[in-house]
C-alpha cells in the first residue's frame, strides 16, 4: 500500500444463500477473493456481464452488505471494524452514483434539497453558510443550469438529473465515488457529456472513481486501471491501455468483440445455466477450452507488462 | 392474395401524425412519418428516447396509448388501409400479418402461464387448422431458437427464464402465426452485450428463413447496423434520413445523423462527443426543422421555410435544407 492508495480491497469474498425450494438452499459465490487498490484521483474500471459480481463488489465497498471474507481498507482503516457511528463519519468519504437517475431522487423534493441532504447528514462540522456555499459550488461544477435547482426531478432530462446525482455524490467532499453504470440509461448523445464531465471533475476535486459498467467504450475513456470480472472472479487486471489495447484473456476478447457488435472474430458459447464447480469458470463457453482447463486457475502475472490474467493458456504463451 | 400497391411495398406509412391528449395538454409524438417496408427486407429505425420510434411501431398496429389517436396520414398494409380495418380484420392483421417483439422480454410474457401454454395458445389463436399436435409445434419453435432442451423450457414459467431465454421465447411467439412482418422494439436493450449479439443474429436468421420482413428499432446505432439493410434516422417525430446501411454508416447527409454517429464512436484519448442542447418535448407541432436549435449548419432558410423532402432514388430520402451534397 502506497501513500497515494485511498482504497484497498484484499481477498473480498461474498456468498449469498438462496433458497431454491423448501429444504434446498444453494450458495452463490457472487465475489471470490477479489483484490485491488485505487489511488487518489484515479479511476478503476470494473467490467463484466450481469452476474459477474460487479455490483456485489460495489455494495461491499460501500458497506451496504457485509463481506463474507476479506478486508476493505479506506485510507488504511478497515471498514468492517467500525461501529455504526464511526461508519457514518466514513460515509462522507465514499459516495455513490446510481444507474437510474430518475429512481435515485425523491420525486417530491427539489433538486437543491436532494443535493443538500448529504451535506446536512454527513457534514455537521460545516456551518450553515459553508454548506450553502458548498452546494452552490458542486451544482455549478456539474454545469447544471441554476434555473433547474428548484425544480422537481421530473422536470429534468436524464442527463441533467445524472449531473445532479454526481453533484450530490461530490457534495460532502468524498475521497471516492462509486459510479454504477452512470451512463447506461442515458441517450448516446449525452453519454459523451457525462464522461467528459467526470474527467473534469476528477481533475478539479481530486477524487477517485470506481467506474462500473458493461459499456466497455465508456470505461475505456475514463479508467486508468481496469478489472474484468466473470462469475465472481477477476479474470484480467491491468491498465486500461493494456486490457483494452491488447486484451489477452479469452473472456476480455469476447467482451470487446461483442461491445462493437463484431463477434465474427471471437464468440463465446451461450451463457450456461450452472457454473462449473472447479477449474476455469469460462470453460463451458470458451472456444479455446481443452482438458487442462478443468484444473483450478489462478490470477497470475502474464508476460512482462505487469498485468495479471486467470488463464493458463495465455500465461504459457507469454 | 393481394395484388399490393404499385410499388410492391408490404407496409407504407405516409405522413403519419399522432396526437396524445394529456392532463398538461396535447403532445405530438409523430409529426409526419414516411416509411416503407418491402417484403423480406430488414429496416432499422434509430433515434434518441422521445423521437417517436416506439410510437411509430404502435401506429402500425393501431395500438394507441390512452388519449392517443392517429390524427393524420395513412398506414397501408399492401393495398389496404390499416386505419379502416374493422375489429375482426384488425385481430387477424395483428399477429398473422404483423407481430411484435417488445423491449422487456419478461414482462411481455404472461407470468401465470407456462411457456408451452403461451406458445400453444398463440398457434391456436391464429391458425385455424394445424396438422399435428400444437405441443409438437411449440417444441419445434423452441428448437429453431436454439434451445438445447426444449421439453424442459416448455414446462417453465417466465420468472424461471433469463432475459436472453425469455426474449428467444418471445421471438418464437412472434413467429408462431407466420407473419410477413415482425416489429421489434429494442429487443435486446436490457440484455448482456454477449447475449445481445446472439439474440439479434438469431432473430435475423429466423426472420429471413421465413422470408418475413423485419422492422427493428433501437437507440443503439450499432445494434441496428448489425441487423438492418436499410436504416432510418428519426428525430422529433419524423424520419429525417433514410438509406442503405452502408451509406448511413459511412456518409450520412443529415447533420443529426452525423452527430449521432460521432457520439457512438468513442476513441480513447479523444474528448467524447455529444450533441449540445435538448431533445424537443413534442408539445408543439414543428413548422420548420425541429433540429435547427442544435444544428451546427443552421442557415437563414431553416427559420423561414418548412423542411423539404429530397427523394434521392435508391431508397434514399433526406429531410434537410442542406441537401445531400454538402460537406
Amino acid at each position: 500500500m502506497t501513500e497515494r492508495t485511498i482504497l484497498e480491497v484484499r481477498n473480498l469474498s461474498k456468498t449469498y444463500r438462496v433458497r431454491r425450494s423448501i429444504g434446498l438452499v444453494e450458495t452463490i459465490e457472487a465475489a471470490q477473493r477479489v483484490s485491488f487498490a485505487v489511488e487518489r484521483g484515479r479511476t478503476l474500471g470494473i467490467v463484466g456481464e450481469s452476474g459477474s459480481g460487479k455490483s456485489t463488489v460495489a455494495r461491499c465497498l460501500l458497506g451496504l452488505t457485509p463481506l463474507t471474507e476479506g478486508e476493505v481498507l479506506l485510507e488504511g482503516t478497515q471498514l468492517g471494524d467500525l461501529g455504526v457511528r464511526k461508519m457514518r463519519s466514513h460515509r462522507r468519504m465514499m459516495q455513490m452514483v446510481f444507474q437510474m437517475p430518475q429512481a435515485s431522487f425523491d420525486p417530491t423534493h427539489t433538486v437543491r434539497s436532494s443535493v443538500a441532504q448529504p451535506l446536512r447528514r454527513l457534514r455537521p462540522d460545516m456551518s450553515k453558510s459553508e454548506q450553502v456555499e458548498r452546494l452552490r459550488h458542486v451544482l455549478t461544477a456539474v454545469s447544471l443550469g441554476e434555473e433547474l435547482w428548484d425544480r422537481k426531478p421530473r422536470a429534468l432530462s436524464g442527463g441533467q438529473l445524472q449531473r445532479a446525482a454526481i453533484a450530490r455524490a461530490l457534495a460532502p467532499d468524498p475521497e471516492l465515488v462509486v459510479l454504477d453504470e452512470p451512463t447506461s440509461s442515458l441517450d448516446l448523445s449525452v453519454r459523451g457529456d457525462i464522461l467528459s464531465l467526470l474527467q473534469e471533475l476528477q481533475e478539479e476535486f481530486h477524487v477517485a472513481f470506481v467506474f462500473i459498467s458493461h459499456d466497455l467504450e465508456a470505461v475505456r475513456v475514463c479508467a486508468h486501471e481496469v478489472i474484468v470480472m466473470y462469475l465472481g472472479q477477476i479474470v484480467e487486471q491491468g491498465t486500461a491501455e493494456q486490457v483494452f489495447g491488447s486484451p489477452s484473456h479469452p473472456y476480455t476478447q469476447a467482451l470487446m468483440a461483442a461491445s462493437r457488435f463484431e463477434t465474427d472474430s471471437f464468440e463465446l458459447g451461450p451463457k450456461g445455466e450452472t457454473d462449473p464447480s472447479s477449474g476455469c469458470r469460462l470453460m463451458p463457453r470458451c472456444p479455446l477450452a481443452e482438458a487442462a482447463c478443468s484444473a483450478e486457475q489462478d490470477l497470475v502475472p502474464s508476460g512482462t507488462d505487469g498485468r495479471t490474467v486467470r488463464c493458463w493458456k495465455v500465461v504459457a504463451s507469454g | 392474395m393481394n395484388a399490393g400497391p404499385a410499388n410492391g411495398a408490404l407496409l407504407t406509412l405516409s405522413g403519419v401524425e399522432v396526437t396524445i391528449n394529456t392532463l398538461s395538454g396535447p403532445v405530438h409524438p409523430l409529426q409526419g412519418v414516411d416509411l416503407e417496408v418491402f417484403p423480406g427486407e430488414t429496416v432499422g429505425l434509430v433515434g434518441e428516447s422521445g423521437c417517436g420510434k416506439s410510437m411509430t411501431l404502435r401506429s402500425i398496429l393501431r395500438l394507441m396509448p390512452p388519449g392517443g389517436a392517429i390524427t393524420g396520414g395513412a398506414v397501408e398494409w399492401q393495398d389496404r388501409s390499416v386505419l379502416d380495418l374493422d375489429t375482426d380484420e384488425l385481430q387477424t392483421y395483428r399477429g398473422s400479418d404483423v407481430a411484435m417483439i417488445y423491449q422487456n422480454p419478461v414482462t411481455a410474457l404472461d407470468p401465470m402461464l407456462s411457456v408451452e401454454r403461451q406458445i400453444v395458445d398463440a398457434f391456436k389463436a391464429n391458425r385455424e387448422v394445424l396438422d399435428g399436435a400444437p405441443e409438437e409445434f411449440a417444441r419445434e419453435a423452441l428448437r429453431d431458437l436454439e434451445f438445447g432442451n426444449p421439453d424442459a423450457i416448455l414446462k417453465r414459467y417466465p420468472h424461471q427464464l433469463s432475459g436472453g431465454m425469455a426474449q428467444r421465447v418471445n421471438i418464437a411467439l412472434a413467429l408462431a402465426c407466420g407473419p410477413s412482418l415482425i416489429l421489434a422494439d429494442e429487443p435486446t436493450t436490457g440484455l448482456d452485450m454477449t447475449t445481445q449479439v446472439r439474440v439479434l443474429d438469431l432473430l435475423e436468421q429466423q426472420v429471413s428463413a421465413r422470408n418475413a420482413a423485419l422492422l427493428f428499432i433501437s437507440h443503439d446505432l450499432r445494434a441496428v447496423a448489425r441487423v438492418a439493410r436499410n436504416i432510418g434516422i428519426m428525430y422529433a417525430g419524423r424520419v429525417v434520413e433514410f438509406g442503405p446501411r452502408e451509406r448511413i454508416l459511412t456518409e450520412p447527409s443529415h447533420p443529426y445523423a452525423r452527430a449521432l454517429l460521432d457520439c457512438v464512436d468513442l476513441r480513447a484519448g479523444e474528448r467524447p462527443r455529444s450533441i449540445p442542447g435538448l431533445v424537443p418535448r413534442m408539445t408543439e407541432v414543428y413548422q420548420f426543422c425541429a433540429f435547427r436549435d442544435r444544428c451546427a449548419y443552421r442557415m437563414a432558410v431553416c427559420d423561414e421555410e418548412p423542411l423539404p423532402v429530397h427523394d434521392l432514388g435508391g431508397r434514399r430520402r433526406l429531410l434537410c435544407h442542406l441537401g445531400p451534397d454538402h460537406d
